[in-house]
Protein backbone atom coordinates (compact mmCIF):
# COMPACT_ATOMS: atom_id res chain seq x y z
CA UNK A 1 0.00 0.00 0.00
CA UNK A 2 2.47 2.68 1.20
CA UNK A 3 6.08 2.22 0.19
CA UNK A 4 8.80 4.56 1.37
CA UNK A 5 11.95 3.74 -0.61
CA UNK A 6 15.29 5.17 0.51
CA UNK A 7 13.69 8.48 1.40
CA UNK A 8 16.07 11.24 2.46
CA UNK A 9 15.44 14.87 3.29
CA UNK A 10 18.22 17.33 3.97
CA UNK A 11 17.78 20.92 5.08
CA UNK A 12 21.17 22.31 4.13
CA UNK A 13 23.63 20.38 6.27
CA UNK A 14 20.91 18.89 8.52
CA UNK A 15 19.91 15.35 7.52
CA UNK A 16 16.34 15.33 8.87
CA UNK A 17 15.48 11.99 7.25
CA UNK A 18 18.22 9.66 6.03
CA UNK A 19 17.66 6.67 3.75
CA UNK A 20 14.38 5.55 5.33
CA UNK A 21 12.62 2.56 3.76
CA UNK A 22 9.51 0.68 4.88
CA UNK A 23 6.23 -0.65 3.53
CA UNK A 24 2.82 -0.55 5.17
CA UNK A 25 0.16 -3.04 4.11
CA UNK A 26 -3.36 -1.97 3.17
CA UNK A 27 -5.67 -1.63 6.17
CA UNK A 28 -2.80 -1.69 8.69
CA UNK A 29 -2.46 0.60 11.68
CA UNK A 30 1.17 1.55 12.12
CA UNK A 31 2.80 4.06 14.44
CA UNK A 32 5.87 6.17 13.95
CA UNK A 33 7.58 7.06 17.20
CA UNK A 34 10.82 8.61 18.28
CA UNK A 35 12.27 11.45 20.34
CA UNK A 36 11.67 15.11 19.42
CA UNK A 37 13.68 16.02 16.34
CA UNK A 38 13.87 12.41 15.15
CA UNK A 39 12.33 13.38 11.79
CA UNK A 40 8.81 12.00 12.27
CA UNK A 41 6.92 15.08 11.09
CA UNK A 42 9.40 15.61 8.23
CA UNK A 43 8.76 12.04 7.11
CA UNK A 44 5.01 12.70 7.37
CA UNK A 45 5.40 15.79 5.20
CA UNK A 46 7.37 13.75 2.64
CA UNK A 47 4.64 11.10 2.51
CA UNK A 48 1.94 13.78 2.22
CA UNK A 49 3.84 15.47 -0.61
CA UNK A 50 4.18 18.70 1.38
CA UNK A 51 7.98 18.59 1.15
CA UNK A 52 10.06 17.49 -1.84
CA UNK A 53 12.39 14.54 -1.25
CA UNK A 54 16.15 15.09 -1.46
CA UNK A 55 16.44 11.51 -2.71
CA UNK A 56 14.37 8.35 -2.76
CA UNK A 57 10.70 7.94 -3.51
CA UNK A 58 7.32 7.45 -1.83
CA UNK A 59 4.64 5.33 -3.50
CA UNK A 60 1.00 4.78 -2.68
CA UNK A 61 -0.47 1.68 -4.33
CA UNK A 62 2.52 1.63 -6.68
CA UNK A 63 2.13 5.23 -7.83
CA UNK A 64 4.69 7.87 -6.90
CA UNK A 65 3.74 10.85 -4.72
CA UNK A 66 5.23 13.98 -6.29
CA UNK A 67 3.45 16.79 -4.45
CA UNK A 68 0.44 17.58 -2.27
CA UNK A 69 -1.95 17.42 -5.24
CA UNK A 70 -0.83 13.94 -6.25
CA UNK A 71 -0.95 12.81 -2.60
CA UNK A 72 -4.58 14.02 -2.33
CA UNK A 73 -5.50 12.51 -5.68
CA UNK A 74 -4.05 9.16 -4.64
CA UNK A 75 -6.05 9.25 -1.40
CA UNK A 76 -3.86 10.54 1.40
CA UNK A 77 -5.59 12.53 4.13
CA UNK A 78 -3.69 14.10 7.00
CA UNK A 79 -3.87 16.03 10.24
CA UNK A 80 -1.20 18.40 11.54
CA UNK A 81 0.99 18.38 14.64
CA UNK A 82 -0.38 21.81 15.60
CA UNK A 83 -4.08 22.00 14.75
CA UNK A 84 -4.46 23.85 11.46
CA UNK A 85 -8.14 24.39 10.92
CA UNK A 86 -9.71 27.14 8.83
CA UNK A 87 -10.49 28.97 12.05
CA UNK A 88 -12.77 31.68 10.63
CA UNK A 89 -14.93 29.15 8.81
CA UNK A 90 -17.71 27.08 10.34
CA UNK A 91 -17.14 23.50 11.47
CA UNK A 92 -19.17 22.09 8.58
CA UNK A 93 -17.40 24.34 6.05
CA UNK A 94 -14.06 22.93 7.24
CA UNK A 95 -15.28 19.47 6.27
CA UNK A 96 -16.88 20.67 3.04
CA UNK A 97 -13.55 22.08 1.78
CA UNK A 98 -12.32 18.56 1.14
CA UNK A 99 -15.51 17.34 -0.52
CA UNK A 100 -15.81 19.32 -3.70
CA UNK A 101 -13.53 21.42 -5.90
CA UNK A 102 -15.54 22.85 -8.79
CA UNK A 103 -13.79 24.80 -11.50
CA UNK A 104 -14.09 28.53 -11.96
CA UNK A 105 -16.69 28.41 -14.74
CA UNK A 106 -18.97 25.93 -12.97
CA UNK A 107 -18.93 28.16 -9.88
CA UNK A 108 -19.44 31.33 -11.94
CA UNK A 109 -22.50 29.96 -13.71
CA UNK A 110 -23.92 28.40 -10.53
CA UNK A 111 -26.16 26.05 -12.48
CA UNK A 112 -28.68 23.76 -10.69
CA UNK A 113 -26.19 20.86 -10.92
CA UNK A 114 -23.91 22.75 -8.53
CA UNK A 115 -26.74 23.08 -5.99
CA UNK A 116 -27.52 19.36 -6.28
CA UNK A 117 -23.85 18.50 -5.71
CA UNK A 118 -23.72 20.92 -2.77
CA UNK A 119 -26.79 19.27 -1.21
CA UNK A 120 -25.08 15.87 -1.47
CA UNK A 121 -21.87 17.33 -0.01
CA UNK A 122 -23.74 18.83 2.94
CA UNK A 123 -25.33 15.46 3.61
CA UNK A 124 -21.94 13.75 3.57
CA UNK A 125 -20.34 16.46 5.72
CA UNK A 126 -23.07 16.11 8.36
CA UNK A 127 -22.67 12.35 8.24
CA UNK A 128 -18.93 12.69 8.94
CA UNK A 129 -19.58 15.19 11.74
CA UNK A 130 -22.16 12.87 13.26
CA UNK A 131 -19.70 10.00 13.09
CA UNK A 132 -17.18 12.05 15.00
CA UNK A 133 -19.70 13.56 17.42
CA UNK A 134 -19.52 17.15 16.25
CA UNK A 135 -22.83 17.55 14.41
CA UNK A 136 -24.23 19.79 17.17
CA UNK A 137 -21.38 22.23 16.55
CA UNK A 138 -21.74 22.21 12.75
CA UNK A 139 -22.46 25.92 12.40
CA UNK A 140 -20.04 27.09 15.11
CA UNK A 141 -16.86 28.94 14.13
CA UNK A 142 -14.09 26.34 14.03
CA UNK A 143 -11.71 28.54 16.02
CA UNK A 144 -14.26 28.81 18.85
CA UNK A 145 -14.78 25.12 19.62
CA UNK A 146 -12.76 23.42 22.42
CA UNK A 147 -9.28 22.19 21.56
CA UNK A 148 -10.14 18.49 21.84
CA UNK A 149 -12.97 18.94 19.38
CA UNK A 150 -10.70 20.88 17.03
CA UNK A 151 -8.46 17.79 16.92
CA UNK A 152 -11.49 15.65 16.05
CA UNK A 153 -12.58 18.14 13.41
CA UNK A 154 -9.17 17.85 11.75
CA UNK A 155 -9.73 14.09 11.51
CA UNK A 156 -13.25 14.60 10.09
CA UNK A 157 -11.77 17.02 7.57
CA UNK A 158 -9.18 14.45 6.50
CA UNK A 159 -11.91 11.79 6.21
CA UNK A 160 -13.81 14.06 3.83
CA UNK A 161 -11.21 13.22 1.19
CA UNK A 162 -12.31 9.55 1.38
CA UNK A 163 -8.67 8.63 1.98
CA UNK A 164 -7.05 5.24 1.53
CA UNK A 165 -4.28 6.28 3.91
CA UNK A 166 -4.66 8.73 6.76
CA UNK A 167 -1.68 10.34 8.47
CA UNK A 168 -2.39 11.38 12.06
CA UNK A 169 0.30 13.68 13.46
CA UNK A 170 0.15 13.59 17.27
CA UNK A 171 -3.67 13.49 17.44
CA UNK A 172 -3.65 13.02 21.23
CA UNK A 173 -1.40 16.01 21.96
CA UNK A 174 -3.16 18.34 24.39
CA UNK A 175 -6.07 15.96 25.02
CA UNK A 176 -7.10 14.77 28.48
CA UNK A 177 -7.48 11.08 29.34
CA UNK A 178 -11.23 10.94 28.54
CA UNK A 179 -10.70 12.66 25.20
CA UNK A 180 -7.80 10.31 24.40
CA UNK A 181 -10.03 7.29 25.12
CA UNK A 182 -12.62 8.72 22.71
CA UNK A 183 -9.89 9.31 20.16
CA UNK A 184 -8.69 5.73 20.50
CA UNK A 185 -12.18 4.44 19.78
CA UNK A 186 -12.48 6.76 16.80
CA UNK A 187 -9.16 5.60 15.32
CA UNK A 188 -10.31 1.99 15.70
CA UNK A 189 -13.56 2.82 13.87
CA UNK A 190 -11.61 4.46 11.03
CA UNK A 191 -9.35 1.44 10.78
CA UNK A 192 -12.39 -0.88 10.74
CA UNK A 193 -13.55 0.94 7.61
CA UNK A 194 -10.45 -0.41 5.87
CA UNK A 195 -8.51 2.85 5.91
CA UNK A 196 -4.76 2.45 6.43
CA UNK A 197 -3.49 4.57 9.32
CA UNK A 198 -0.03 5.90 10.03
CA UNK A 199 0.17 7.53 13.43
CA UNK A 200 2.83 9.76 14.97
CA UNK A 201 2.30 9.92 18.72
CA UNK A 202 4.13 10.49 21.97
CA UNK A 203 1.38 8.93 24.10
CA UNK A 204 2.90 5.45 24.39
CA UNK A 205 -0.17 3.94 26.03
CA UNK A 206 -2.23 4.95 22.99
CA UNK A 207 0.43 3.70 20.57
CA UNK A 208 0.85 0.35 22.32
CA UNK A 209 -2.95 -0.13 22.55
CA UNK A 210 -3.63 0.72 18.91
CA UNK A 211 -0.70 -0.03 16.66
CA UNK A 212 0.06 -3.48 15.30
CA UNK A 213 3.40 -2.25 14.08
CA UNK A 214 5.72 0.42 15.43
CA UNK A 215 8.52 2.10 13.49
CA UNK A 216 11.06 3.92 15.64
CA UNK A 217 12.96 6.85 14.16
CA UNK A 218 16.05 8.35 15.73
CA UNK A 219 18.21 11.04 14.15
CA UNK A 220 16.33 10.63 10.88
CA UNK A 221 17.04 6.91 10.58
CA UNK A 222 15.00 3.81 11.41
CA UNK A 223 16.17 2.45 14.74
CA UNK A 224 13.67 -0.39 15.05
CA UNK A 225 10.59 -1.74 13.28
CA UNK A 226 8.21 -4.41 14.59
CA UNK A 227 5.19 -5.27 16.74
CA UNK A 228 4.68 -3.19 19.95
CA UNK A 229 5.82 -6.02 22.26
CA UNK A 230 9.10 -6.39 20.36
CA UNK A 231 9.69 -2.63 20.30
CA UNK A 232 9.04 -2.33 24.03
CA UNK A 233 11.62 -5.01 24.68
CA UNK A 234 14.26 -3.51 22.37
CA UNK A 235 17.07 -2.10 24.55
CA UNK A 236 18.11 0.41 21.82
CA UNK A 237 14.58 1.88 21.74
CA UNK A 238 14.46 1.98 25.53
CA UNK A 239 17.76 3.82 25.65
CA UNK A 240 16.96 6.27 22.85
CA UNK A 241 13.31 7.02 23.58
CA UNK A 242 11.00 4.92 25.75
CA UNK A 243 13.00 4.94 29.00
CA UNK A 244 12.62 2.69 32.00
CA UNK A 245 8.97 3.65 32.65
CA UNK A 246 7.70 1.85 29.53
CA UNK A 247 10.36 -0.85 29.05
CA UNK B 1 -29.51 15.98 12.51
CA UNK B 2 -30.90 16.96 9.13
CA UNK B 3 -28.34 18.87 7.05
CA UNK B 4 -29.40 22.37 5.95
CA UNK B 5 -29.98 23.18 2.31
CA UNK B 6 -27.42 25.17 0.31
CA UNK B 7 -28.29 28.83 -0.42
CA UNK B 8 -31.22 28.95 -2.85
CA UNK B 9 -31.31 31.10 -5.97
CA UNK B 10 -33.83 33.31 -4.17
CA UNK B 11 -31.38 34.09 -1.38
CA UNK B 12 -28.54 34.61 -3.86
CA UNK B 13 -30.49 37.06 -6.01
CA UNK B 14 -32.16 39.03 -3.20
CA UNK B 15 -29.23 41.44 -2.87
CA UNK B 16 -28.79 42.18 -6.58
CA UNK B 17 -32.59 42.58 -6.91
CA UNK B 18 -32.68 45.17 -4.09
CA UNK B 19 -29.76 46.97 -5.72
CA UNK B 20 -31.59 46.96 -9.05
CA UNK B 21 -34.61 48.66 -7.43
CA UNK B 22 -32.37 51.25 -5.71
CA UNK B 23 -30.67 52.08 -9.02
CA UNK B 24 -34.06 52.28 -10.77
CA UNK B 25 -35.39 54.84 -8.27
CA UNK B 26 -32.17 56.89 -8.27
CA UNK B 27 -33.51 59.48 -10.80
CA UNK B 28 -36.26 60.35 -8.31
CA UNK B 29 -33.59 61.56 -5.86
CA UNK B 30 -31.24 63.08 -8.44
CA UNK B 31 -33.29 66.08 -9.48
CA UNK B 32 -32.62 69.79 -9.47
CA UNK B 33 -29.88 70.66 -6.98
CA UNK B 34 -29.16 66.96 -6.53
CA UNK B 35 -28.52 66.15 -10.21
CA UNK B 36 -24.82 65.83 -9.38
CA UNK B 37 -25.80 62.60 -7.56
CA UNK B 38 -25.90 60.86 -10.94
CA UNK B 39 -22.26 61.66 -11.60
CA UNK B 40 -21.45 60.55 -8.04
CA UNK B 41 -23.39 57.30 -8.58
CA UNK B 42 -21.40 56.64 -11.76
CA UNK B 43 -18.10 57.00 -9.91
CA UNK B 44 -19.43 54.85 -7.03
CA UNK B 45 -20.33 52.15 -9.56
CA UNK B 46 -16.90 52.25 -11.21
CA UNK B 47 -15.15 51.97 -7.84
CA UNK B 48 -17.59 49.22 -6.75
CA UNK B 49 -16.38 47.07 -9.67
CA UNK B 50 -12.73 47.49 -8.66
CA UNK B 51 -13.49 46.90 -5.00
CA UNK B 52 -15.48 43.73 -5.79
CA UNK B 53 -12.40 42.26 -7.46
CA UNK B 54 -10.21 43.41 -4.61
CA UNK B 55 -12.63 41.88 -2.07
CA UNK B 56 -12.30 38.53 -3.80
CA UNK B 57 -8.53 38.85 -3.78
CA UNK B 58 -8.01 40.27 -0.28
CA UNK B 59 -11.16 39.41 1.63
CA UNK B 60 -11.61 35.88 0.36
CA UNK B 61 -8.18 34.70 -0.77
CA UNK B 62 -6.07 36.75 1.67
CA UNK B 63 -3.78 38.24 -1.00
CA UNK B 64 -3.01 41.94 -0.56
CA UNK B 65 -2.76 44.19 -3.61
CA UNK B 66 -1.67 47.80 -3.56
CA UNK B 67 -1.50 48.00 -7.32
CA UNK B 68 -5.15 48.01 -8.34
CA UNK B 69 -5.17 51.67 -9.39
CA UNK B 70 -2.45 50.67 -11.86
CA UNK B 71 -4.55 47.81 -13.29
CA UNK B 72 -7.51 50.25 -13.42
CA UNK B 73 -5.32 52.63 -15.45
CA UNK B 74 -4.00 49.81 -17.61
CA UNK B 75 -7.52 48.97 -18.80
CA UNK B 76 -8.48 52.60 -19.35
CA UNK B 77 -5.35 53.57 -21.29
CA UNK B 78 -5.07 50.31 -23.26
CA UNK B 79 -8.66 50.69 -24.53
CA UNK B 80 -8.27 54.44 -25.12
CA UNK B 81 -5.03 54.03 -27.11
CA UNK B 82 -6.40 51.13 -29.16
CA UNK B 83 -9.53 53.15 -29.98
CA UNK B 84 -7.91 56.54 -30.66
CA UNK B 85 -4.34 55.89 -31.80
CA UNK B 86 -4.88 52.52 -33.52
CA UNK B 87 -8.40 53.53 -34.65
CA UNK B 88 -9.90 50.15 -33.75
CA UNK B 89 -13.66 49.84 -33.27
CA UNK B 90 -14.54 50.58 -29.63
CA UNK B 91 -15.81 47.08 -28.80
CA UNK B 92 -12.72 45.47 -30.28
CA UNK B 93 -10.53 47.93 -28.35
CA UNK B 94 -12.37 47.00 -25.15
CA UNK B 95 -11.99 43.28 -25.81
CA UNK B 96 -8.29 43.63 -26.58
CA UNK B 97 -7.71 45.87 -23.55
CA UNK B 98 -9.36 43.33 -21.23
CA UNK B 99 -7.37 40.48 -22.81
CA UNK B 100 -4.11 42.44 -22.56
CA UNK B 101 -4.79 43.20 -18.88
CA UNK B 102 -5.55 39.52 -18.29
CA UNK B 103 -2.25 38.51 -19.89
CA UNK B 104 -0.34 41.16 -17.87
CA UNK B 105 -2.04 39.94 -14.68
CA UNK B 106 -1.10 36.36 -15.54
CA UNK B 107 2.55 37.27 -16.09
CA UNK B 108 2.65 39.44 -12.93
CA UNK B 109 0.73 36.86 -10.90
CA UNK B 110 3.00 33.94 -11.80
CA UNK B 111 5.95 35.73 -10.22
CA UNK B 112 4.29 37.93 -7.57
CA UNK B 113 1.94 35.39 -6.01
CA UNK B 114 4.87 33.33 -4.78
CA UNK B 115 5.29 36.17 -2.28
CA UNK B 116 3.14 36.48 0.81
CA UNK B 117 1.87 39.19 3.16
CA UNK B 118 3.91 42.39 3.24
CA UNK B 119 6.18 41.23 0.43
CA UNK B 120 3.23 40.75 -1.90
CA UNK B 121 1.80 44.14 -0.86
CA UNK B 122 5.14 45.82 -1.66
CA UNK B 123 5.53 43.99 -4.97
CA UNK B 124 2.02 44.96 -6.12
CA UNK B 125 2.63 48.52 -4.90
CA UNK B 126 5.71 48.64 -7.15
CA UNK B 127 3.71 47.22 -10.07
CA UNK B 128 1.14 49.99 -9.59
CA UNK B 129 3.89 52.61 -9.46
CA UNK B 130 5.51 51.25 -12.65
CA UNK B 131 2.17 51.38 -14.52
CA UNK B 132 1.53 54.92 -13.24
CA UNK B 133 5.00 56.05 -14.28
CA UNK B 134 4.56 54.54 -17.75
CA UNK B 135 1.20 56.32 -18.10
CA UNK B 136 2.61 59.70 -17.05
CA UNK B 137 5.89 59.48 -18.97
CA UNK B 138 5.01 57.95 -22.34
CA UNK B 139 4.05 60.00 -25.35
CA UNK B 140 1.39 57.59 -26.59
CA UNK B 141 -0.57 58.03 -23.34
CA UNK B 142 -0.45 61.80 -23.62
CA UNK B 143 1.87 61.95 -20.59
CA UNK B 144 0.73 64.13 -17.72
CA UNK B 145 -1.62 66.00 -20.09
CA UNK B 146 -3.62 62.81 -20.76
CA UNK B 147 -5.86 61.94 -23.70
CA UNK B 148 -8.82 63.95 -25.01
CA UNK B 149 -12.04 63.24 -26.88
CA UNK B 150 -12.31 59.49 -26.53
CA UNK B 151 -15.21 57.67 -28.18
CA UNK B 152 -18.23 57.51 -25.90
CA UNK B 153 -20.22 54.34 -25.28
CA UNK B 154 -23.88 55.26 -25.32
CA UNK B 155 -25.39 51.80 -25.18
CA UNK B 156 -28.44 52.94 -23.19
CA UNK B 157 -28.59 56.42 -24.73
CA UNK B 158 -27.00 59.80 -24.11
CA UNK B 159 -27.07 61.82 -20.91
CA UNK B 160 -26.06 61.26 -17.29
CA UNK B 161 -28.99 58.99 -16.40
CA UNK B 162 -28.27 56.59 -19.29
CA UNK B 163 -24.59 56.54 -18.29
CA UNK B 164 -25.54 55.79 -14.69
CA UNK B 165 -27.82 52.94 -15.74
CA UNK B 166 -25.14 51.50 -18.01
CA UNK B 167 -22.46 51.56 -15.30
CA UNK B 168 -24.77 50.11 -12.65
CA UNK B 169 -26.00 47.40 -15.04
CA UNK B 170 -22.37 46.29 -15.25
CA UNK B 171 -22.01 46.59 -11.44
CA UNK B 172 -25.06 44.39 -10.86
CA UNK B 173 -23.81 41.78 -13.32
CA UNK B 174 -20.39 41.79 -11.65
CA UNK B 175 -21.96 41.47 -8.19
CA UNK B 176 -24.23 38.68 -9.38
CA UNK B 177 -21.23 36.79 -10.70
CA UNK B 178 -19.27 37.49 -7.48
CA UNK B 179 -22.17 36.17 -5.39
CA UNK B 180 -22.30 33.03 -7.56
CA UNK B 181 -18.61 32.49 -7.06
CA UNK B 182 -18.42 33.21 -3.33
CA UNK B 183 -21.53 31.22 -2.42
CA UNK B 184 -20.17 28.10 -4.10
CA UNK B 185 -17.54 25.52 -3.11
CA UNK B 186 -15.10 27.66 -5.12
CA UNK B 187 -15.63 30.57 -2.68
CA UNK B 188 -15.17 28.14 0.19
CA UNK B 189 -11.85 27.01 -1.28
CA UNK B 190 -10.77 30.66 -1.54
CA UNK B 191 -11.60 31.22 2.14
CA UNK B 192 -9.67 28.06 3.00
CA UNK B 193 -6.62 29.52 1.23
CA UNK B 194 -7.04 32.67 3.29
CA UNK B 195 -7.28 30.54 6.44
CA UNK B 196 -4.26 28.28 5.90
CA UNK B 197 -2.66 27.64 2.51
CA UNK B 198 -0.89 24.42 3.54
CA UNK B 199 -4.00 22.95 5.14
CA UNK B 200 -6.04 23.93 2.08
CA UNK B 201 -3.52 22.20 -0.19
CA UNK B 202 -3.70 19.11 2.02
CA UNK B 203 -7.47 19.12 1.42
CA UNK B 204 -6.98 19.00 -2.33
CA UNK B 205 -7.42 22.72 -2.99
CA UNK B 206 -5.19 23.77 -5.91
CA UNK B 207 -3.84 26.79 -4.06
CA UNK B 208 -1.65 28.50 -6.63
CA UNK B 209 -3.99 28.15 -9.65
CA UNK B 210 -6.86 29.52 -7.57
CA UNK B 211 -4.82 32.46 -6.29
CA UNK B 212 -3.65 33.20 -9.82
CA UNK B 213 -7.19 32.99 -11.24
CA UNK B 214 -8.55 35.44 -8.67
CA UNK B 215 -5.56 37.75 -9.17
CA UNK B 216 -6.23 37.81 -12.94
CA UNK B 217 -9.98 38.25 -12.49
CA UNK B 218 -9.58 41.09 -9.99
CA UNK B 219 -7.17 42.83 -12.39
CA UNK B 220 -9.54 42.37 -15.32
CA UNK B 221 -12.40 43.80 -13.23
CA UNK B 222 -10.22 46.83 -12.42
CA UNK B 223 -9.50 47.17 -16.16
CA UNK B 224 -13.23 46.93 -16.91
CA UNK B 225 -13.81 49.75 -14.43
CA UNK B 226 -11.06 51.73 -16.17
CA UNK B 227 -12.77 51.23 -19.53
CA UNK B 228 -16.08 52.46 -18.09
CA UNK B 229 -14.23 55.46 -16.66
CA UNK B 230 -12.63 56.28 -20.01
CA UNK B 231 -15.54 55.61 -22.38
CA UNK B 232 -18.60 56.33 -20.22
CA UNK B 233 -17.79 58.50 -17.18
CA UNK B 234 -15.21 60.86 -18.63
CA UNK B 235 -14.78 60.40 -22.40
CA UNK B 236 -13.80 64.04 -22.88
CA UNK B 237 -10.58 63.66 -20.87
CA UNK B 238 -8.52 60.77 -19.52
CA UNK B 239 -5.73 61.91 -17.19
CA UNK B 240 -3.23 59.91 -15.12
CA UNK B 241 -4.18 61.40 -11.73
CA UNK B 242 -7.11 58.97 -11.41
CA UNK B 243 -4.66 56.04 -11.37
CA UNK B 244 -2.19 57.22 -8.75
CA UNK B 245 -0.98 55.05 -5.92
CA UNK B 246 -3.22 56.91 -3.43
CA UNK B 247 -6.21 55.50 -5.30
CA UNK B 248 -4.87 51.99 -4.70
CA UNK B 249 -4.77 52.82 -0.99
CA UNK B 250 -8.32 54.20 -1.17
CA UNK B 251 -9.57 50.99 -2.84
CA UNK B 252 -7.96 48.95 -0.10
CA UNK B 253 -9.54 51.18 2.57
CA UNK B 254 -12.93 50.72 0.84
CA UNK B 255 -12.57 46.93 1.12
CA UNK B 256 -11.52 47.04 4.78
CA UNK B 257 -14.11 49.63 5.83
CA UNK B 258 -16.96 47.86 4.04
CA UNK B 259 -16.03 44.43 5.34
CA UNK B 260 -13.67 41.97 3.75
CA UNK B 261 -15.83 38.89 4.18
CA UNK B 262 -18.57 39.76 1.69
CA UNK B 263 -18.91 41.33 -1.73
CA UNK B 264 -21.66 43.58 -0.31
CA UNK B 265 -19.16 44.99 2.17
CA UNK B 266 -16.93 46.05 -0.72
CA UNK B 267 -19.86 47.77 -2.41
CA UNK B 268 -20.76 49.59 0.83
CA UNK B 269 -17.15 50.68 1.27
CA UNK B 270 -17.01 52.03 -2.28
CA UNK B 271 -20.27 53.97 -1.87
CA UNK B 272 -19.41 55.38 1.58
CA UNK B 273 -15.89 56.51 0.70
CA UNK B 274 -16.83 57.97 -2.69
CA UNK B 275 -19.74 59.75 -1.00
CA UNK B 276 -17.42 61.03 1.69
CA UNK B 277 -15.03 62.33 -0.94
CA UNK B 278 -17.89 64.22 -2.58
CA UNK B 279 -19.08 65.53 0.78
CA UNK B 280 -15.62 66.93 1.51
CA UNK B 281 -15.58 68.61 -1.91
CA UNK B 282 -18.98 70.18 -1.22
CA UNK B 283 -17.81 71.30 2.19
CA UNK B 284 -14.77 72.88 0.57
CA UNK B 285 -17.00 74.76 -1.86
CA UNK B 286 -19.22 76.02 0.95
CA UNK B 287 -16.23 77.15 2.99
CA UNK B 288 -14.55 78.59 -0.11
CA UNK B 289 -11.57 76.43 0.71
CA UNK B 290 -9.48 74.57 -1.83
CA UNK B 291 -7.71 72.65 0.91
CA UNK B 292 -10.46 70.16 1.73
CA UNK B 293 -9.23 67.54 -0.76
CA UNK B 294 -5.92 67.50 1.09
CA UNK B 295 -7.70 66.22 4.18
CA UNK B 296 -9.45 63.41 2.33
CA UNK B 297 -7.00 60.68 3.28
CA UNK B 298 -6.84 62.01 6.81
CA UNK B 299 -10.62 61.58 7.09
CA UNK B 300 -10.47 58.15 5.40
CA UNK B 301 -7.72 57.09 7.81
CA UNK B 302 -9.67 58.30 10.86
CA UNK B 303 -12.80 56.51 9.61
CA UNK B 304 -10.79 53.33 9.10
CA UNK B 305 -9.49 53.48 12.68
CA UNK B 306 -12.98 54.11 14.11
CA UNK B 307 -14.48 51.21 12.14
CA UNK B 308 -11.66 48.83 13.01
CA UNK B 309 -12.00 49.72 16.71
CA UNK B 310 -15.76 49.17 16.79
CA UNK B 311 -16.09 46.42 14.18
CA UNK B 312 -12.84 44.73 13.28
CA UNK B 313 -14.33 42.90 10.31
CA UNK B 314 -15.76 46.05 8.73
CA UNK B 315 -18.91 48.10 8.47
CA UNK B 316 -21.36 45.59 6.97
CA UNK B 317 -20.69 42.71 9.40
CA UNK B 318 -20.80 45.24 12.29
CA UNK B 319 -24.10 46.64 11.02
CA UNK B 320 -25.50 43.13 10.66
CA UNK B 321 -24.52 42.26 14.24
CA UNK B 322 -26.07 45.49 15.56
CA UNK B 323 -29.31 44.81 13.69
CA UNK B 324 -29.43 41.23 14.98
CA UNK B 325 -28.78 42.50 18.53
CA UNK B 326 -31.58 45.08 18.17
CA UNK B 327 -33.92 42.46 16.75
CA UNK B 328 -33.05 40.17 19.66
CA UNK B 329 -33.82 42.94 22.19
CA UNK B 330 -37.10 43.67 20.41
CA UNK B 331 -38.05 39.99 20.56
CA UNK B 332 -37.25 39.81 24.29
CA UNK B 333 -39.35 42.92 25.00
CA UNK B 334 -42.25 41.47 23.00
Amino acid sequence: MLTVAHASKWFGGLHAVENVSFTIEEGALAALIGPNGAGKTTLFNLIAGALPLTSGCVYLAGRPIRNVQSACALGIGRTFQNVRLFREMSVVDNVLVGLDHPNFWTASLHLPGLLRAERANLKRAYFLLEEIGLEALATARAGDIPFGQQRLLEIARALALSPRLILLDEPAAGLNRTETTGLEALIRRIRNRGITILLVEHDMQLVMNLAERVIVLDNGEILADGPPAVIRADPRVCAAYLGAGVC
Amino acid sequence: MKPPLPPSYLSLYRGPAILLVLVAVLPLCARGHFSYLLSLAQLCGIYAIIVTGLTLLLGYTGQVSLGHAGFYGLGAYAAAILATVCHLPVWLAILLALTATGVCMFVAGVSLLRLKGHYLALATLCTGIIIYEVITKMEITGGAAGLYDLPEIALLGQGPLAKTYLIWAVVILVLLWAVHLTESPYGRALRAIDGDEDAAAAMGVRVFPLKLTIFIVSGVLAALAGILYAFVYSPSYLGPEEFSIMHSVSFLIMVVIGGMGSVWGGLAGAVVLTGLHELLNLLGERLHSTDMAKYEHLVFGALLIVILVFSRDGMMPGLRRSLLRLAGKGMRRA
